[in-house]
């Protein structure tokens, strides 16, 4: 009996004493002990990752690249971005990718790792102007101060945000020519330069030069773009320093560009090939590049059908524009075969535009060759390359802003155009390595190249300012398709090139093809000058500006 | 009398203590009392009689207490080995940890009163509670800007309140037949007090939200423009609605009330068992209604070769901003006064416009996908013979029993797409807590099946 008590009274002791004591480490057992944290993650690791994702949410086969890209006119689809309904795509994925740079500039400052925090802060200004481009106010000063106390972010002007984008460039590149030694350096981690500091400066002073450009209708800029232009060799200077996130072919992992997703897709109709982009470049447009032919059309499209009376002529469905074998769907129709489907009737994006296929003429539907083995996939991002800070230049000349010879360097841009063509396939698509091999030929140096260069140059010259400016705009659009987002910024600047327009708000009201088909287009939408935000940010953050009317909202370079 | 009272009645407290690893150490000690008591008052006041048989009544609070899931005390990193183009990758993960973590409580206050008439005959008990839920331990969303989409925090106060009430009637009682009847009533409703300092509402996963002073969980999503007068502002070229750039509070999807009637009869051996339940309200969004209207397979559409002219005035196109701050549609003015729609649309058009919000079905806005849920059912009806006992005895058994069962015999849902057949009980998002989503569940069966009791 009285053990019995002795026992309990015991128990109840070290119950007790145990209790009491607070035995802090026998609870502290909480941690993950499967992922890394914030202090002891690898930051090779977390660049990579920032890379990968800022380019996955911003090139053409994305959600924002392909509105982007639609309303734009590069691209059709039968998608909400058509008639200008689309909502805002790529905000979040955008926003999570700076983070992650957030987290290698604050570690890298405390740990001398230069070089990383160098590159963070460079590719966290892109991103940013990115995003003010695109939606005009954005959350920059109180962004990711969650653990400040910041639980509701205000929005910033983007005319406040792009000082403050300029002047975290210059601190970047500080950073990349700091001497102090370094515990680490980017190498192959980093996909876009491998750890050339020399290059991220080029790419950081060519950034700058875009940012500049595209505020010179509010802005006096004329100082500082000459400065910037004086010594070219500070800016991206040939085709191997473009500013460009790479893309590989499928291995272990899919590496592949997200625009070569449609060739993976059963249901084709999202991402089909504009026929006003297609009409432009045949020389067919009446008041652009009339008669002129462009050479590159085999590069940027592949066609799944022939012609009527070719090897594979017949539609699946009824179609609405055809030109032999080139099959697409008009933005805005209101046509009876829009709709059909036609996964192996439409022409997709070629080898240029998605790291596709080459249009050798063979009319092999896709799902014939395999679409493993039809291309690569292997066409990267292009974020600047030499070929846009050429274009850059020549319009800056052309305004007046900087000294120079605007027709010579927009007929470098021109060589440069056709080279960054051969110089994407040769070393980064690489078809030859593609499950269904092709030989694609050389095009800077075909005959036909060198008659669309002196072509457009002849019209060029005879052209007033305004009809300079266009040309150059214009090529610069078809050259840069696979950066939309650059494109539609461009556009709502300079009002080039001169965009397909149904009415009511423009004035075409039915297209006939070239077959003779006649199919009506509506849009009553205004042109949009910027995206709409999320609305997923606007339900969660009682900071955000209301939603905005799309067609009234300019971002503040557009006056 | 007083000392009467005492010894009818009694009283249970209790009490428990809880150390938790999964809480930060200064929150991890949490003590949770409770207390509970019953006066059977029929006694202590001595008021038995013929047709007032027992009656009590009981009260309870208690309080208790919840910790935290394990690993959810500080942010990571994903990592992705394979990765890409040969390099692994390491992204920040999306949550962020309250580090001021506390425990979660709910205390809930209870009455009811139980009731016997007639010598068992008729018997009632009502039960009224009240149940405030604190701190309660959840992943929050956060606006992406802030650098996280989600929070792990403790969040304000839930209350549920409501009735039950359960009538147990015996209308017919011999030796040998008996018919009883019950009936079950329930009626909770479900409010968020408040959520955390600056937060509005948050997002529970899909269209459910949360917000103070709104139903748990209601749902949330666009709506056609319509002027203040509550017309629908139309599309001069298109002739469809416009969609109002903000969405609100479309419905609630938790039930008004619930209740259910079962009807027993046995006549010897036999017995015969009805129950048949209804709920009343409860908002559901269906994704299966939806696309059926837009895809015209129902009758509901059937009339469909001719065209239509929406009811409503024209709007202008571009939305301004109002008074507080949002943008809204304006009725268009020739004159100074609205104009009625004139602009025919087809039926295809009138459910399935492409365009973002424009028609009333496929592509259309939410509030046009969200349905009653009221639901009057015959839930199940059982017919059963337990064999007597001197023949079960001689086989040395206890207990043999046949029956047959039919379940979901018939149900009515009348405030759906009369043709689509839609039965409310389909419930598409699971273990969230959440309801009133349906993403295109397979629709409910009639079951009949036979049941064989054996008791050795």
């Amino acid at each position: 009996m009285r053990r019995k008590y002795s026992t309990y009274f015991f128990t109840a002791v070290c119950v007790l004493a145990i209790s009491g004591a607070g035995c802090k480490k026998f609870l502290d057992v909480n941690k993950n002990v499967n992922n890394p944290t914030p202090s002891s993650v690898q930051m090779s690791m977390v660049l990579s990752a920032a890379e990968r994702n800022i380019s996955n949410n911003l090139a053409l086969g994305s959600g924002l690249g392909n509105t982007m890209s639609l309303y734009i006119h590069q691209i059709t689809g039968r998608v909400a971005a058509d008639r200008y309904g689309a909502g805002s795509s790529g905000w979040e994925g955008l926003l999570a990718a700076i983070s992650n740079l957030n987290v290698i500039i604050d570690r890298g400052t405390a740990e001398d790792r230069f070089v990383y925090v160098g590159i963070a802060k460079i590719l966290k200004a892109y991103t940013f102007s990115m995003m003010v481009d695109v939606w005009g106010d954005v959350p920059y000063s109180e962004f990711d101060k969650f653990e400040q106390g910041v639980t509701q972010p205000k929005f910033d002007k983007g005319s406040e945000v792009y000082p403050k984008l300029l002047a975290l460039i210059d601190e970047g590149i500080a950073d990349l020519k700091n001497t102090t030694p370094n515990p680490s350096k980017p190498g192959a981690d980093d996909y876009i330069y491998k750890g050339n500091v020399t290059n991220w400066i080029k790419a950081a002073n060519t950034i700058k030069l875009k940012l500049y450009t595209q505020v010179r209708l509010v802005q006096d800029v004329k100082t500082q773009v000459t400065a910037l232009l004086a010594s070219p060799a500070t800016l991206i200077n040939s085709q191997a320093e473009s500013f460009m996130m790479p893309y590989g072919p499928i291995s272990t992992t899919d590496d592949r560009h997200p625009a070569y997703g449609d060739y993976n897709a059963t249901q084709r109709g999202g991402q089909l090939f504009s026929p006003w982009l297609y009409e432009i470049m045949k020389g067919r447009n009446a008041s652009i590049l009339n008669g002129i032919a462009d050479p590159r059309i085999p590069y940027y499209i592949y066609n799944q059908k022939s012609a009527p009376g070719g090897t594979n002529p017949t539609p699946e469905n009824c179609t609405e524009f055809r030109d032999g074998g080139f099959i697409s769907i008009l933005f805005g129709s209101t046509g009876p075969c829009r709709d059909g489907s036609n996964s192996q009737t439409y022409s997709l994006l070629g080898i240029y535009p998605a790291g596709g296929r080459y249009d050798d003429g063979a009319a092999k539907s896709i799902t014939t060759i395999g679409a493993q083995n039809a291309g690569t996939g292997a066409l990267p991002h292009q974020f600047i390359t030499y070929a846009d800070r050429l274009y850059l230049e020549a319009e800056l000349i052309l305004a007046g802003l900087a000294p120079g010879d605007a027709k010579a360097v927009f007929s470098k841009a021109l060589d440069e155009s056709f080279n960054q063509v051969d110089y994407l396939i040769a070393n980064y698509i690489k078809p030859g390595s593609a499950g269904a091999a092709q030989t694609v030929p050389v095009i800077a140096t075909q005959t036909a190249t060198e008659a669309y260069k002196s072509a457009v140059l002849t019209a060029y010259e005879a052209g007033s300012t305004a009809k300079k400016l266009e040309y150059i705009m214009t090529e610069k659009w078809i050259n840069r398709i696979e950066n939309p987002v650059d494109n539609y910024t461009d556009y709502r600047r300079t009002k080039y090139p001169v965009l397909f327009a149904p009415a009511p708000e423009g004035t075409v009201t039915s297209v006939t093809g070239p077959d003779g088909k006649v199919t009506p287009v509506s849009n009553d939408r205004k042109y949009p000058w910027s995206l709409p935000f999320s609305t997923t940010e606007l339900q969660l953050n009682a900071n955000a500006p209301p939603q905005k009317v799309p067609e009234s909202f300019k971002v503040f370079w557009q006056p | 009398m007083w000392v009467a009272i005492l010894t009818k009645e009694t009283l249970a407290p209790k009490g428990r203590m809880d150390l938790t690893s999964t809480l930060p150490y200064q929150n991890s000690k949490y003590f949770y009392p409770g207390i509970s008591g019953t006066v059977i008052w029929s006694d202590a006041f001595g008021l038995k009689s013929n047709w007032l048989e027992y009656g009590k009544i009981r009260a309870g609070y208690a309080r208790v207490g919840n910790d935290a899931a394990p690993h959810n005390g500080e942010p990571i990193f994903g990592l992705n080995a394979a990765g890409f183009l040969g390099q692994p990758l390491a992204t920040r993960g999306s949550s962020s940890y309250d580090p001021e973590l506390t425990p979660e409580f709910t205390t809930e206050l209870e009455v009811g009163s139980d009731i016997r008439f007639f010598k068992g005959r008729l018997g009632l008990d009502v039960t009224w509670y009240d149940k405030r839920s604190t701190d309660l331990i959840y992943s929050i969303d956060l606006p992406q800007s802030t650098g996280y989409n989600s929070f792990y925090t403790n969040l304000g106060e839930i209350r549920n309140t409501g009735w039950e009430a359960a009538l147990d009637v015996i209308p017919l009682r011999t030796k040998d037949f008996q018919w009883s009847v019950r009936g079950i009533f329930t009626k909770n409703e479900n409010t968020v007090e408040k959520l955390v300092e600056g937060l509005t509402r948050a997002q529970l996963g899909g269209y459910n939200w949360i917000e103070a002073g709104h139903p748990y969980g209601y749902l949330r999503g666009s709506f056609s423009a319509r002027a203040d007068d509550g017309q629908l502002l139309i599309n001069s070229v298109s002739g469809m609605p416009f969609l109002d750039p903000n969405p609100g509070m479309v419905g609630d999807p938790n039930a008004d009330f619930k209740l259910g009637i079962t009807n027993t009869l046995s006549y010897k051996g036999f017995h015969l068992n009805v129950l048949w339940d209804m709920t009343q309200g409860g908002d559901f969004y269906s994704e299966t209604i939806n696309g059926m209207l837009g895809r015209g397979v129902t009758r509901d559409t059937e009339n469909r070769e001719h065209n239509n002219v929406i009811t409503g005035i024209y709007g202008n196109p571009t939305p301004v901003a109002g008074a507080d701050g949002l943008n809204h549609y304006t009725p268009l003015l020739v004159g100074g006064k609205p104009v009625q729609n004139q602009t025919r649309v087809t039926t295809n058009d009138l459910f399935f416009t492409a365009g973002t919000g424009a028609s009333f079905a496929t592509n259309g806005a939410f509030e046009y996908a969200v349905f009653d849920g009221t639901v009057y059912r015959l839930r199940e009806i059982v017919l059963g013979y337990s064999l007597p006992a001197r023949w079960v005895n001689k086989v040395k058994l206890t207990n043999v029993n046949l029956s047959l069962s039919a379940r979901n015999l018939w149900f009515l849902a009348p405030n759906v797409p009369k043709y689509t057949n839609f039965d409310p009980d389909i419930n598409s998002v699971i273990n969230s807590g959440t309801q009133g989503v349906e993403t295109g569940g397979a629709p409910s069966t009639k079951r009949y099946g036979i049941n064989l009791n054996v008791t050795f």
